[in-house]
């Protein structure tokens, strides 16, 4: 393993590969020469998971400007300028992490880059900590200086400060703005972000959530619907929800949610996701519990997206990062396969306009995280302070996004 | 930093009477020659040449010659002044209605720029890191009382009490770039809770020994509840605003209990804006010897082409309502750089004091000027800034 590698052999690799290229465009260099150095990256060795195409077998990968160039049983190692030896890793796509809050500098926001490094998250939606007045912010603070790959759903809100003021007027008033902003920016702005509940909304979630859907339909865009405290009833907030918008925080314990007093999963929730609504797991400060969790899958409903809700509240526990978020599912009862799925090729479709996020394809992106399924005892806590012990935990070794590993900062 | 190397090069050859051996005098970085030097803090106005040196003003001299110094910049017809502060901005980019500052700073003679309350406690880390540390212009800021993002079936109050202290302790974790709290107070801004979040703001002032900056627009509550509640330092902005929670009365009179605040030693900034400043308000004031002790733009996205436009405009609009250029300056360095308090001689041209210079022009001619309320004037004499300054490099 070369993940300890610092930056001064990374810009020395660098002058390398520049050097190799003067070369090879040398006429002394034959065609041979020019294959010598073929690869930036390769990684070798590992055991390559492709939930996209139900890939899983020893092969190598190699990486080349920023792009998957091959996956190959034996690509030799004189091929590349850094192998990395994965010998006994699981290298996968990616992680796509659906539900995060990194808008640094905006309430909660955490910073992407540090924690996309230790934890093979590549790809980061942002849902929702931000505003359409602040959606410049977010492009010119946040996503142009990331190394990782960074979206957002944008909040629909009465950001107003007078607290006389009519929310539900205030909301409506957004709402053409919110949708403007959404669609000038649809290379970074995939949708739109609203919180259900009352104690986020007081009386007002559901006029808020009817002009989401107005703005949705309008502006032809993805909806993400937080959902916790009732009311509305959970079947409002399913009929208002259309093929491809998400809710959020499904294995919450709260009373806008997924089961019904018997444990069973709610005929509007399977309604909903028989019409294409996503369903993801948001595990947030108050989002997660390890019964409904186990209930949900005990009834044949597994999450259409595993994420985190990260945030500065909730990254030094009970969160920590998607890793732990996936394991904690793994012992709900997922597979690896199934979780792997969750973080990966079903997110990444949410990511359309990263065509490749969350495969491993040849021609897409370079963006993988090299795992590992640890055996042990591990300690694991869920929104509501419930300890489970779980024997084997998913830990990240490297990540590499675009074609570059990301590192943990000095 | 080449030009200024192959500058120092040539300067050895020129000096070719020097010795080798001999020490020779570092040029100046800048060298300002044959403009009218007015410095208000300490009441000086002449010609004069100023010298900058590593940001620092390093002289202030009746002549220096111009082979000391590598950018020799010609002033003559032009007021070299300080830096100009303005105390009353809206420059946090990423958020709402913020402007960034750079930019106008260059074309407008500011120098120092106070964003007063865009951002609440929550927002302070972004403000350093994106806002304040990448600019070239001086930046601080007052923070808001409270966030806007609350449940809108929140008890007001009980939310508000509860940003106190969080915000009290970002101010005072981050003293450097944040000066205070600023509240907006007039029940367009908050309804029927403007008093009850003055209230809250000024035990959190008293708490974490803040000043606190107080907006003030519509009634309720009245300029004389408002007026009570403030302390020494405070700042009262909008002064010259003609809405119902203002300075004057309804005979045109500076209200007593204004007169009691400023004698208090609260502070009185114009905070021009879109809403906020009117040029009879502001007559009559001058009228009666009331005089803002700052004068600053609330600049933003929606005023920025007017009615706003920048400082030098808003201190032209000061000048034609009756304030002589003396008394402006005043009131766009000095006053406001004392207010700030955070660096050593800002809003001076000291001799060791930062190098943060504006180089003013006053041009003649028949000029339009437009308040809050739409209402123009013309203006025979108004200020345009030729170059601005900062920590000794030109913007």
């Amino acid at each position: 393993m070369h993940a300890g590698r610092n930056s001064d052999m990374i810009s020395s690799a660098v002058n390398r590969r520049m050097l190799m290229k003067w070369l090879a465009a040398a006429p002394v260099y034959g065609a041979a020469a020019q294959q010598a150095r073929l690869y930036d990256i390769l990684i070798k060795g590992g055991e390559v998971h492709d939930p996209a195409r139900d890939f899983r077998q020893k092969a190598d990968i190699a990486i080349r400007q920023g792009i998957i160039a091959a996956i190959e049983p034996d690509i030799a190692a004189d091929q590349a300028l850094d192998v990395i030896d994965a010998a006994g890793r699981l290298v996968t796509p990616g992680l796509v992490d659906l539900h995060t809050h990194i808008h640094y500098g905006v309430r909660s926001g955490i910073e992407a880059d540090p924690v996309a490094a230790r934890t093979g998250t590549t790809t980061w939606l942002d849902a929702g900590t931000f505003a359409y007045t602040e959606v410049r912010g977010f492009r010119r603070f946040i996503v142009e200086p990331a190394k990782c790959r960074i979206f957002g759903l944008v909040h629909l809100y009465p950001s107003n400060r007078n607290p006389d003021s009519d929310p539900v007027k205030d909301v409506r008033g957004a709402m053409d703005r919110t949708g403007r902003a959404a669609q000038e920016n649809s290379d970074i702005v995939l949708g739109v972000k609203i919180q259900i509940g009352s104690n986020m909304n007081g009386r007002y979630s559901l006029d808020f959530l009817k002009i989401a859907r107005e703005l949705c339909d309008r502006y032809k865009l993805r909806l993400m619907a937080h959902i916790s405290f009732a009311p509305p009833s959970t079947d409002e907030v399913m009929a208002l929800m259309r093929p491809g918008d998400i809710i959020t925080h499904c294995y919450n314990t709260h009373t806008i949610g997924i089961l019904d007093e018997q444990g069973k999963v709610k005929p509007s929730v399977r309604d909903a996701r028989s019409r294409g609504v996503l369903f993801d797991v948001g595990h947030g400060s108050g989002s997660f519990n390890f019964e409904i969790a186990r209930k949900a899958l005990n009834d044949g409903f597994a999450p259409d997206s595993i994420s985190t809700d990260i945030y500065s509240d909730n990254i030094r526990g009970p969160v920590y990062d998607l890793p732990t978020t996936l394991s904690k599912l793994m012992h709900s009862g997922m597979s690896f396969d199934d979780v792997l799925k969750c973080a990966t090729v079903n997110p990444g479709k949410v990511i359309t306009p990263l065509l490749g996020a969350g495969t491993l394809r040849v021609g897409g992106p370079a963006d993988v995280a090299l795992l590992s399924v640890e055996k042990g005892q591990f300690l694991l806590v869920d929104a509501q302070r419930n300890r489970v012990t779980a024997q084997q935990r998913i830990v990240s070794h490297l990540t590499i996004c675009r074609g570059k590993r990301l590192l943990a900062r000095v | 930093m080449e030009r200024r190397h192959f500058l120092k090069t040539i300067g050895i050859g020129a000096a070719g009477a020097w010795p080798t051996w001999a020490q020779r005098p570092r040029l100046f970085d800048i060298l300002i020659k044959g403009g009218e030097v007015i410095d208000p803090s300490r009441g000086f106005r002449g010609i004069a040449d100023v010298a900058v040196l590593d940001g620092k003003i390093a002289a202030v001299e009746n002549s220096i010659a111009a082979e000391r110094g590598i950018d020799v910049v010609e002033a003559k017809g032009l007021y070299v002044t300080p830096g100009l502060v303005d105390l009353h901005t809206h420059i946090h980019h990423g958020l709402e209605i913020g402007i960034e500052a750079d930019s106008v700073a260059a074309r407008s003679g500011t120098t120092t720029w106070v964003d007063a309350g865009t951002f609440a406690q929550n927002e302070v880390p972004g403000f350093r890191r994106f806002i304040v540390e990448p600019a070239r212009a001086r930046i601080y800021g007052f923070v808001y009382l409270y966030p806007n993002n609350r449940n809108p079936d929140d008890d007001a109050i009980k939310y508000v009490n509860g940003m106190m202290d969080r915000t009290g302790r970002m101010a005072v974790a981050n003293r450097d770039i944040i000066l205070g709290v600023k509240l907006q107070v007039g029940s367009n801004m908050n309804g029927r809770y403007s008093l009850e979040f003055l209230r809250i703001a000024r035990r959190l002032c008293d708490k974490y020994e803040l000043p606190l900056m107080a907006h003030i627009s519509l009634a309720p509550p009245s300029t004389d509840e408002v007026m009570e509640l403030m302390r020494p330092g405070d700042v009262i902005t909008h002064c010259y605003n003609a809405h119902t929670l203002g300075i004057v009365d309804d005979k045109g009179k500076i209200k007593a209990s204004v007169l009691d605040a400023r004698a208090r030693g609260v502070m009185f900034d114009v905070g021009h804006g879109l809403g906020s400043f009117n040029f009879d308000v502001a007559r009559k004031a001058l009228d009666q010897g009331f005089l803002a002790d700052t004068i600053s733009s609330d600049i933003y996205t929606l005023n920025i082409d007017g009615p706003v436009y920048d400082m030098p405009t808003t201190m032209s609009k000061m000048m034609l309502v009756g304030m002589t250029f003396d008394d402006v300056l005043k009131r766009s360095t000095i006053n406001p750089a004392r207010i700030i308090h955070r660096v050593d001689g800002m809003g001076t041209l000291a001799v060791g004091a930062p190098a943060d210079i504006a180089l003013l022009e006053s041009a003649k001619g028949q000029f339009q000027l437009v308040d809050s309320q739409r209402n123009r004037r013309t203006t025979k004499e108004k200020l345009v800034s030729r170059l601005t300054i900062c920590r000794g490099k030109r913007l």
